[in-house]
């Protein structure tokens, strides 16, 4: 048996007003303002933020907006990170403090240190790729429910161990891709889903290129810069600032590229419309140009097809228009941050009965959805197995552009089909002493 | 870009996306095109992969991080070349590696990427040379890095091995291997580490031990954790705790379950954590999903929310059919509160095997409990639950009228269909012809057709009409203008006039449809059918309809009325000036009226046409007007149209008392919809507004939201010009910072096109999505505006970007940003000096890839409300 993944009939009465549902809304900004009246600090849920980057901190400043959540403290292994967000934290607090000061917030270098205490309900995981398994792993074995950034995973045995822990341990785990939350991107996969478009054949995700740069030179680290402890898993690297960072993300020992990036957003909407969230290819095939020289190694340019038990074929590629389109039997939706389109046209007006594919709507945003379902129990909308099946492709397409041919996969299994060479590629070794 | 190293920075970005035009062509192209080798060939690199240089092994192994890597390039496509090729060629590179990886006098950095290669390519020839590095305090991470992969025996053994030989960090790592190999050799072992290990050795053992999974593994962390002392507390993190579980996991998916049952109960006793505890009763949960059943249906009602959760998630998810049953099964021995949370729990295990039990007690529970089970059989419910969920809506019941449409079960759709024609009583059949509608259940339109034109009772047929509405497709045009010519009830004539609407929609022809309906108008004899036909053409709008319309206007009677009717309710903004000169030359009060009517709902439709040509219309409209009461109306029009110049048409009509309060609340509602473009205007406008009618309650009311809204927007700039996006070929989201355009004062010349930033662009608080204006990526576009202060000041700009943003004011850069981040409002802030009269801010912001956006609010230099302040659009 497994658990409904889309609305349940009382959440779409609840929702619909027990009628036909409406065309879709654009989200809207103040919907994410809560009508919540700040609760007493003893029943606000308890937040720590890893990872005090711009995505940890765009994360946090949302968290921080919500009555009924109190953010208690930070970590991050660079202290001018994790000071920032500390200020950020005390300032917001102590603009509604009668004082008009505030001093609850702890600062961390260490993030076990903030996942070992137990007034903590909730973290947000906003680091570097490479520490996503080891982090959200440790948070959910402490009993922590957890917001985490995407891409979900570094390997795609890191993903399954991640979602293992997580379902082992019953966390609630919403994952950054809040694509599923957004109007758009829900309308468009409805469509498909309830069969508009006719039999898909073809999804295509256009993604960013990535780039290249120069060969480094090592360089000193920064005074307060925990450097070993950033690289933590990852092989040891002298330090140089086009490594760390926002820029981590183009060295395939961080993270993998645009292709995991970018493909963390676009190949889960592909699979959310596609209905096939929670399984994945039978083969992947592509090409790709990876840089010859300079530090960063992730792919450039890019092409490859995942092709599923169904048929159907998912192209992710950066010579295509940012976002996702499908293409059916009888007619296409291509939906990206700011523009809907389809054939017919009229689908965009489109409405679904109630024994209809109703995909959640979450009430007041993405980051909002996930502290609703830390109250609840309920799964949120972009749940952790979901985003491993989604990374997974990522990463199926890497090792195929790696490998320069295409490899064959068991989406049962998780493993590939009499591919040795393929299979050394499911994982790798952390540094010592890390291990997930 | 200040100095030369970030100047070459760029210089290499830029050559490496020239070369990027090419690959982008063969890639866009049809698939699969070259490989990355053979697409590439005619660079030096990859014609050396094809025939390496005889000195790249010895460029690879003086190679140091920070210097060029073309070397290991060069080799890594060697490996990737081999690995397509036979055993000799696969054995030829590896032995060329482990002589790198042997070579004392190689860089560290050359024989740890020897080492990533042997993790590809590596044979059980290159583990003597791998595990001769695993003591090395710089290597061994990367020994482990290809032996943890090599599937063969002897890297297990070389691991093993090494554990004597080793202490500390380098030692735990390699625990950490053979946990990952899985490696069972390695039990007995580490158990004998145990007693002499330091305490993160032993740790570390501890979880090797859980990812293991086996028997062995299994006794010695039973044994392990029998040796603490009972119910004492254990840390929130306790890794045995966790070993003990993950390697129960391993035993149930390997058919261990009795030994994975001796763990969780292990894991599940007194004194470990409360999360320790709920994933071991998950663990026994899959293990025993029937014997559990009891078990966590009791706790479904558990006061703590993590056990009651957890229990509801463990009904939703274990086992088979058998375990549907189970839980059914108990639901005849619950009662109360357990009852309820049992019957909603199945429903969201959503499994069709609980549906009878579950309608069981739809008919014998409680009040709550009936509910609950009708509202779970939406979820569960199949064809045989269609006859008593009918009947309970025809009765009043909302949640059974629900269940009845969102029922999964694909036959439910017949058989609704099917007792529409067969049950007896009227009130029933209404429920099942309305139901059919919700479901969309198109397969059963003959049978809605057939209940619309021949059932006996009223309120069937517009129920059947009603779901026609939704379901007809342009092939029952025919049939439902039929149904429609014929109807005689003005309540179902209404609905037929819907139904007839709705499918004519469906009919991908506009001008074939009104052919259509004008055709059916022709053949009618009845008045009240010709009466029908001709408000479908007038919802239906377009030329050849208001043609057909404008010819019955003077007819007698209904159908008289029912085209003067149509055309008081035009939908079609195009025929507003038809509509205005037929207001003029109409041959009777009643037409021209009713024609008068129809501009003033059409000439302020959106999209139409510009806002101000609308004005301008109404200008005239105003002229024609005979009376207040038309003025009034008119004037109710105007409300419709989001633009200043709306405002001066509304203020004539303040000064006169009929018209006063009416062009009040023209103000404020004109106020609201332009509040977010021109804040100065809609304060103005509301302010005569409330002088005007000070005290009207409606307008005061109106007026307060106005001003509301407008508080949320307060100081945020919104009146903004904006020019791009702008691409650099080469340039990513951060390299494009750098890249000076036409818009900026020291940018290059060239002509720079200023455009309105649209109001669907505006977001809350002061938001503007540039990805409304163009999605894109790698890219950079300009906001432009002139802030106007009545005296020179001091202001803070509190900026938000996603992504990076550069700042001018007056020509001046005063910040700066070059970051990818999400728009956090206030991320920057700035303080400005504001000269007196026009001070012109320019924004630059970037985009690599994602949200786009930019929120910029001009305060106080203490960040108050900065009274002598206002916005104007550059001219």
């Amino acid at each position: 048996m497994s658990q409904r993944k889309t609305l349940t009939r009382r959440q779409f009465v609840s929702r619909a007003g027990a009628t036909v549902a409406a065309p879709f809304v654009l989200p809207s900004l103040a919907a994410a303002a809560s009508g919540l009246r700040r609760p007493p600090a003893s029943e606000r849920i308890t937040m720590g933020l890893i990872g005090c980057g711009g995505m940890g901190r765009g994360d946090m400043g949302e968290f921080l907006g919500m009555p009924d959540v109190q953010v208690l403290a930070v970590a991050d292994p660079d202290v001018v990170q994790r000071n920032a967000a500390q200020k950020e934290v005390e300032q917001r607090y102590a603009a509604e403090s009668a004082s008009g000061t505030y001093k609850g917030c702890a600062s961390y270098n260490d993030f076990r240190d903030l996942l070992a205490r137990d007034d903590i309900d909730c973290v947000i995981q906003a680091t570097p790729d490479h520490w996503h398994a080891l982090v959200v792993t440790k948070a959910a074995r402490a009993g922590k429910d957890i917001y985490g950034e995407k891409p979900l995973s570094l390997t795609i045995q890191q993903g399954r161990v991640m979602s293992d822990t997580v379902h082992r341990y019953g966390r609630v785990f919403q994952t950054g891709s809040q694509q599923r939350s957004d109007g758009r991107f829900r309308h468009a996969c409805e469509l498909v889903r309830n069969g508009r478009i006719g039999k898909v054949h073809t999804v295509t995700c256009g993604l960013p290129g990535g780039s290249t740069t120069g060969n480094n030179p090592p360089l000193p680290v920064p005074d307060g810069f925990d450097y070993d402890l950033w690289l933590g898993p990852a092989p040891a690297a002298p330090y140089c600032d086009q490594r760390t960072h926002w820029n981590f993300r183009w060295i395939l020992d961080y993270s993998g590229g645009q292709v995991t990036d970018w493909g963390a957003h676009h190949i889960d909407i592909a699979h959310w419309g596609l209905g096939l969230a929670r399984t994945g290819p039978i083969s992947v095939e592509g090409v790709a140009e990876f840089p010859k020289d300079g530090l960063w190694n992730a792919a450039i340019d890019y092409r490859f097809v995942a092709k599923y038990a169904t048929g159907v074929e998912i192209v992710c590629t950066n010579a295509f228009e940012n976002g996702v389109k499908w293409e059916g039997e009888d007619g296409w939706v291509f939906v990206s941050r700011g523009r809907i389109d389809a054939e017919p046209k009229s689908l965009l007006q489109e409405t679904f009965g109630p024994n209809e594919v109703h995909l959640l709507r979450p009430e007041g945003g993405h980051r909002r959805n996930f502290i609703d379902c830390v109250k609840s129990r309920r799964e949120p909308i972009a749940p952790i197995e979901e985003a491993h099946r989604t990374i997974t492709v990522a990463h199926l397409g890497n090792i195929a552009m790696q490998l320069g041919r295409e490899v064959k996969w068991n989406p049962d299994t998780e493993r590939f089909v009499d591919d040795p060479q393929a299979e050394r590629m499911r994982d790798r070794a952390m540094r010592e002493p890390w291990t997930l | 870009m200040k100095d030369s190293d970030e100047t070459k920075k760029m210089k290499n970005n830029q050559q490496t996306w020239m070369m990027r035009g090419a690959i982008a062509a063969a890639l866009s192209g049809a698939f699969l095109v070259p490989t990355v080798a053979a697409s590439a060939a005619a660079t030096p690199v990859d014609a050396a992969i094809a025939a390496p240089r005889a000195d790249v092994w010895e460029q690879a192994a003086g190679f140091e991080q920070g210097k060029s890597r073309v070397a290991l390039t060069e080799i890594e496509g060697l490996v990737t070349t081999a690995l397509k090729g036979d055993e000799a060629q696969r054995a030829g590179v590896a032995g060329r590696l482990v002589d790198l990886v042997s070579n004392a006098q190689a860089t560290t950095a050359a024989r740890a990427f020897a080492c990533r290669q042997l993790a590809r390519i590596g044979s059980k020839e290159s583990v003597p040379a791998l595990a001769m590095l695993l003591t090395d305090a710089h290597l061994s991470h990367m020994a482990r890095y290809a032996l943890q992969r090599i599937p063969h025996e002897e890297a297990g053994k070389a691991l093993r091995e090494s554990l004597a030989k080793t202490s500390g960090e380098l030692r735990i790592g390699i625990v950490n291997s053979l946990g990952e190999r899985r490696d069972a050799a390695a039990v007995p072992i580490v158990d004998g580490l145990l007693t002499s290990a330091d305490r993160d050795t032993a740790l570390a053992i501890v979880e090797m031990l859980g990812k293991v999974g086996n028997e062995a593994a299994a006794e010695v962390l039973a044994r392990l954790e029998r040796m603490r002392v009972p119910g004492a507390a254990t840390t929130p993190t306790d890794r045995l705790a966790d070993a003990l579980l993950r390697c129960a996991d391993a035993l149930a998916t390997d058919g261990h379950g009795k030994r994975a049952r001796e763990l969780y109960s292990l894991a599940g006793r007194e004194g470990h954590h409360r999360h320790v505890r709920i994933a071991a009763l998950r663990g026994l949960a899959f293990l025993q999903p029937i014997e559990t059943a009891p078990m966590v249906a009791d706790l479904l009602t558990s006061k703590d929310p993590l056990w009651s959760g957890a229990a509801r998630e463990l009904i939703a998810e274990v086992g088979n059919e058998n375990t549907t049953l189970a839980y059914a099964g108990l639901l005849a021995d619950t009662e109360g509160e357990q009852r309820l949370r049992l019957i909603e729990a199945l429903e969201e295990r959503g499994d069709p095997n609980a549906a009878p039990e579950v309608m069981a007690l739809m008919l014998t529970g409680d009040h709550d409990t009936i509910v609950a089970a009708i509202q779970a059989l939406g979820a569960i419910g199949d064809d045989t639950c269609v006859s008593s969920l009918a009947l309970l809506a025809s009765a009043g019941s909302e949640d059974a009228r629900v269940s009845l449409s969102t029922m999964p079960t694909p036959n439910v759709d017949a058989a609704i269909g099917a007792a529409l024609g067969s049950e007896p009583v009227s009130e029933v059949r209404a429920v099942l012809a309305a139901a059919l509608g919700e479901r969309r259940a198109a397969g059963q339109v003959p049978a809605l057709l057939k209940a619309a034109s021949e059932d006996r009772f009223r309120d069937v047929r517009i129920a059947a009409l009603d779901s026609l509405g939704v379901l007809a497709g342009g092939e029952d045009l025919g049939k439902l203008l039929g149904i429609a010519a014929k109807v005689e009830d003005p309540a179902e004539a209404s609905c037929a006039i819907d139904a007839v609407v709705a499918t004519a929609g469906r009919v991908p022809d506009a001008d074939a449809r009104t052919r259509r309906v004008i055709a059916a108008l022709g053949s009618t004899p009845a008045a009240e059918g010709k009466a029908s036909l001709l408000r479908v053409l007038g919802r239906l709008g377009g030329e050849r309809a208001l043609i057909a319309v404008s010819g019955q206007l003077y007819a007698d009677g209904v159908v008289g009325a029912s085209a003067r009717a149509a055309i008081a309710e035009w939908p079609d903004g195009a025929a507003a000036e038809t509509l205005l000169g037929l207001a003029k030359t109409g041959r009777t009060p009643a037409v021209r009226e009713a024609a008068f009517r129809g501009f003033v709902a059409t000439a302020g439709v959106s999209g139409a046409r510009a806002p101000r040509e609308a004005v301008e219309l109404f200008r005239r409209a105003f002229e024609l007007a005979e009376n207040d009461a038309e003025k009034n109306l008119a004037l109710s029009g105007v409300a419709n149209l989001a633009d200043p110049a709306a405002l001066d048409l509304a203020d004539r009509f303040l000064a006169g008392e009929p018209t006063r309060r009416r062009a009040a609340l023209v103000l404020v509602t004109v106020a609201n919809a332009i509040g977010d473009r021109d804040q100065g205007a809609a304060r103005a406008a509301i302010e005569r507004a409330t002088g005007a009618c000070p005290d009207d309650a409606e307008v005061r009311r109106l007026a307060g939201a106005a001003l509301d809204r407008l508080e949320r927007f307060e100081d945020y700039v919104t009146l903004w010009h904006y020019a791009g996006p702008y691409r650099e070929e080469g340039a990513d989201g951060t390299a494009i910072f750098s890249v000076a355009f036409p818009p900026e004062p020291d940018g290059p010349e060239g002509a720079v096109e200023w455009r309105d930033v649209p109001a669907e662009a505006i977001g809350e608080p002061g938001r503007i999505d540039l990805n409304a204006i163009a999605s894109t990526s790698n890219a950079c576009a300009y906001l432009r505006t002139i802030v106007v202060a009545e005296k020179a000041c001091r202001a803070r700009l509190e900026i938000g970007t996603d992504d990076g943003v550069v700042v001018w004011l007056n020509g001046e850069r005063v910040h700066e940003n070059n970051v990818m981040r999400a728009l956090g409002l206030g991320a920057d802030v700035v303080t400005v000096l504001l000269h007196e009269g026009a001070n012109v801010l320019l924004l630059k912001v970037t985009q690599g890839g994602g949200d786009w956006g930019a929120a910029v609010r001009l305060r106080s230099e203490d960040g108050r409300h900065q009274d002598g302040l206002h916005l104007e659009l550059p001219g």
